[in-house]
């Protein structure tokens, strides 16, 4: 090939999320009639899934994939563009964002200076949340003591009244089981469904009113610029397409997992009322705010959020 | 661990370090207490911190990087003495002349990438000073103070083996 | 720079295992030779660029909150050597043993485990028992090889037991639960010092000559040691650390500095505790831990550059060809590359360079990670012993009479890695063992 890029995920080898991306990757190759390979790397295996974006601009890395929110403790600003909590009801709606709503242009800007191009990128989709007791609104979350990743998410459910703490992702299933949390923010239903995590926490709250991750291709912005523009214009496009392909197969894997879900008797899934998605949504604004103060990036990703939202009559 | 004795270290730096590890290795004790305090903090008074966690971790990591220093000179970094041990001490002193180039190169290319690594925790790529966070709820700058003390670390561990390479070359590490 | 990427992913992985050899040999420290290894295939293979992947790799690692059970449970070994507990523990087990034949090395490996659920590393156990049990036996004339490995294998199972480090860094690396890696190897580490025992008892049965029984006249030099006050406190917080990682009440962090309250509070009811033995438990600590650390930092660096240069794909290919992709013969020829490494590295660096390749294999071949967690574990019980790298015989060496060489406790050992080896194949041919509790 006359391009060899070494990516590496946020996901470990093995987990439908990889498989999503290795076709991608797989794509990527038969589009360029083999011009371009993409050896994609599991989640660690070179830098910790923390340290891609400076391993890129290192050059120790082409690219990613992975979540924007790692990045927060560079710049608040990937914090708040990485998890809007609150702001997308869907992956759609973060897809249009990213695509027709200024989104890509922001992610490019502000990765800029990193050395780093933003490809593309969209949600993987609506995380259901995982939870022992029936949550049927923002109330129920009063007390609740719960594991969540840290960022933006910490600060909301901290501001909904819950006790949120830090778990490494490998606790979680004991952790719920023996009561040590009752409820996580975890992944989406499929998975977690999977992890058998709804049957030891029978209530689980989907489609889920709280992350929605921004997940993306991102690379070496010097290594972009050699590419001639067939090549850049095949990695965009692939791109995009990698954005429905992740939410749309993840979609179909929730909703079978649902139909298996609702069929046993001992899970109960809650989903809230419009209300009541509402009030999350106000608790959560307040804390884009907050975050937004943190640094002038931040600010301009509040800026293009809500004017995007405010534009599509979403707010 | 056995009841060993007292370490000493075999030059100024060396003895430094012994002195500085002694100290802060009552850290380790800090960390229990603070560890007790979040957990009845937690079970007791259901109101975990959001501080712990994080501090003890940054506290934890500085500690292992010291305790690499501390290691070296005290000498108490696992080797397989098996040809060592059966050499006479001319050809003993030669291999650890060898020993402290080869840690030397080790160390000098670690301090090259610790450079680059900590410029980029200390700097936002725009130039201005901007320390990384850990990005969570409470959002400490401790990423990058660990970066900041490994950098230093590595400086320290270059100094080490430039001293004992020094030593070993004027013949006073025979007895 | 040098251009070693023009040599190929099985040249250049060959080349770094003879480097790796060529330097571990000349006597340089382990932790520095694998980070040089590392460091000159970044620079020779990549290019200057890619030496940050050390510098990254080595912030990453050491910021892991789940390590801070490393310097706990080292903690909690140090406290236990410079308190009595484990005098105290031995004496009141030793009015147990008198009238049976072998009992002094049965109430060794009975006390071996007692200790191994209090303490997690290696290495001061082996010690503790080097200098309470293995005088006793060698004054009462027991058969010197059967003494010898005894106390050694015994002192070795303090990771096999939970707690447990290297269960600890498995699942970090593997992403697996601890708790339950520490629920899965109970009860193999508990067959391990059965067969222990019964190698002891049948070689003392087929040869009385071997354990002497003790005369009466050798009453026991100390008197009964109080057991409310000496022994019922240490007991308790045993049960509270395992109980608080088994129950999930606790991380295993926060358990094992729990751990480390309970023993402190021991010795302060049994009237030891001082700053002064604090200072030195802490001192003991940092240069412990200084030691492991280093040598899982130098071992992850190499992991991660071996990672780029292509070499999961490498590894795993040839693990495929090898076994044909057959379940059992893939477990098998994974054993045999655990085994090889085992006699030359220190565990650490085993765990830190194969677990990443192995346990995706394992897990696509439809074997459990937990299982596959304490059978790696029950490898590693080998490596302590398996010359001419183990450890659990330098630590012994280092309180044993001089006229016990090295030599005579690798001899010694050996008919305890054969035991050991024999427990593994148990473990793989009945996978129940590790995971009865699910
Ligand atoms: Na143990
Ligand atoms: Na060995």
């Amino acid at each position: 090939a006359d391009y060899n890029f070494k990516f590496q995920s946020s996901d470990p080898s093995g987990v439908k999320n990889f498989e999503i991306q290795q076709a991608w990757a797989d794509r990527v190759e038969a589009m360029t009639g083999g011009r371009v390979e993409i050896d994609l790397l599991p989640v660690g295996s070179v830098v910790s899934h923390t340290e891609t974006l400076g391993a890129m601009k290192m050059g120790v890395l082409d690219g990613h994939i992975s979540v924007t929110g790692y990045f927060s403790g560079k710049d608040p600003a990937f914090g708040l563009i990485g998890n809007t909590v609150g702001a997308w009801s869907s992956p759609d709606q973060l897809i249009d964002y990213i695509n027709y709503g200024g989104g890509y242009e922001l992610m490019n800007e502000l990765y800029q200076p990193y050395g780093v191009k933003f490809v593309g990128g969209g949600g993987t989709g609506l995380e259901s949340f995982v939870s022992k007791k029936p949550l049927d609104g923002v109330e129920d979350l009063e007390g609740l003591k719960m594991r969540a990743p840290e960022g933006l998410v910490q600060s909301v459910f901290a501001a909904a009244g819950a006790s949120p703490v830090n778990l490494p992702g490998s606790e979680v299933y004991t952790a719920l089981s023996k009561g040590v949390i009752d409820a996580a923010d975890y992944t989406v239903f499929s998975t977690n469904h999977e992890a058998g995590l709804n049957d030891i926490a029978a209530h689980p709250v989907y489609p889920g009113f709280h992350s929605l991750p921004l997940i993306e291709i991102a690379m070496d912005l010097k290594e972009w610029e050699k590419l001639p523009e067939d090549i850049q214009s095949i990695m965009t496009v692939s791109a995009r397409d990698f954005a429905q392909d992740i939410s749309t197969q993840l979609a179909m894997a929730d909703r079978e997992a649902v139909n298996e879900a609702r069929a046993n008797p001992d899970i109960t899934i809650h989903d809230w009322s419009a209300e009541e998605r509402r009030k999350f949504r106000a608790i959560a604004r307040d804390q884009w705010k907050a975050y937004a103060e943190q640094s002038p990036n931040a600010e301009k990703v509040y800026q293009s959020v809500t004017d995007y939202l405010e534009s599509q009559g979403l707010l | 661990m056995p009841d060993k004795d007292e370490d000493v270290g075999f030059t100024w730096l060396d003895r430094a370090i012994v002195w500085l590890g002694k100290k802060l290795s009552l850290v380790f004790a800090v960390i229990v207490l603070v560890s007790f305090y979040e957990i009845i903090q937690r079970y007791v008074f259901d109101a975990p911190t959001l501080w712990v966690h994080e501090t003890v971790t940054f506290a934890g990591a500085t500690l292992f990087v010291i305790g690499g220093l501390y290691a070296l000179a005290t000498d108490r970094h696992v080797r397989i003495v098996l040809i060592y041990d059966a050499v006479s001490p001319r050809v003993q002193r030669w291999l650890r002349v060898v020993h402290h180039l080869l840690g030397l190169a080790f160390s000098g290319m670690l301090l090259f990438a610790s450079w680059s690594m900590t410029k980029g925790a200390v700097l936002a790529p725009w130039g201005d000073i901007r320390l990384e966070t850990s990005g969570s709820a409470w959002n400490p700058p401790f990423p990058a103070l660990l970066k900041v003390i490994i950098l230093v670390a590595v400086a320290t561990m270059t100094l080490q083996f430039v001293l004992h390479l020094i030593r070993d070359l004027r013949g006073k590490g025979d007895n | 720079m040098f251009e070693l990427a023009s040599m190929g992913i099985g040249y250049g992985s060959l080349l770094m295992l003879v480097m790796l050899i060529a330097l571990l040999l000349t006597g340089m420290q382990l932790a520095f030779a694998t980070g040089l290894v590392a460091l000159v295939f970044a620079l020779g293979w990549f290019g200057p660029d890619a030496l940050p992947i050390v510098s990254s790799r080595l912030y990453s690692f050491i910021g892991n909150y789940v390590f801070l059970a490393v310097p706990m449970f080292v903690l909690m070994a140090s406290l236990l050597d410079h308190s009595g507990i484990a005098k105290d523990l031995f004496d009141a087990m030793a009015r147990l043993g008198r009238k049976l034949r072998g009992g002094v090395a049965v109430q060794t490996l009975v006390v071996a485990v007692i200790l191994a659920s209090m303490s997690g590393v290696i290495g001061g156990e082996t010690v503790l028992l080097g200098i309470l049990a293995l005088p006793q036996m060698l004054r009462l004339g027991y058969d010197r090889k059967l003494a010898i490995g005894t106390t050694c294998a015994g002192g070795a199972l303090g990771t096999m037991l939970p707690p447990s480090i290297v269960l600890i860094i498995y699942g970090l690396t593997a992403n697996v639960s601890i708790g339950d890696l520490f629920k899965g190897a109970f009860l193999p580490a508990l067959i391990l010092a059965l067969l222990y025992m019964a190698y002891v008892l049948i070689r003392v049965w087929l040869n009385p000559k071997m354990a002497p029984l003790p005369s009466d006249q050798d009453a026991p030099e100390t008197p009964m040691p109080n057991f409310f006050k000496a022994l019922l406190f240490p007991l308790l917080s045993v049960v509270v650390v395992l109980g608080s990682i088994y129950g999930g009440v606790a991380s295993v962090t926060e358990a094992s500095a729990l751990g480390v309250m309970g023993i402190a509070i021991s010795t302060w009811i049994r009237g030891e505790l001082s700053l002064a033995m604090v200072r030195k438990a802490t001192i003991s600590t940092l240069r412990v831990c200084g030691m492991i650390i280093w040598i899982g930092i130098g071992a992850t660096a190499l992991v991660g550059v071996y990672n780029l240069m292509g070499g999961i794909d490498f590894v795993r290919d040839m693990v495929f060809a090898v076994s044909g992709g057959h379940g059992l013969t893939t477990i098998l020829f994974m054993m045999l590359i655990l085994l090889i490494l085992g006699m030359f590295l220190d565990w650490v660096g085993v765990a830190l360079l194969t677990m990443p390749i192995f346990v995706p294999i394992v897990t696509e071949l439809g074997y459990s990670p937990i299982w596959f967690g304490v059978v790696f574990c029950m490898n590693m019980q080998v490596s302590f012993l398996s010359p001419p790298f183990g450890p659990a015989a330098f630590y012994l060496k280092t309180v044993t009479p001089k006229d016990i060489s090295l030599g005579e406790i690798f001899r010694a050992l050996l008919p305890f890695i054969a035991l050991q080896v024999v427990a593994l194949g148990l473990l793989i041919a009945f996978p129940q063992l590790a995971l009865w509790w699910q």
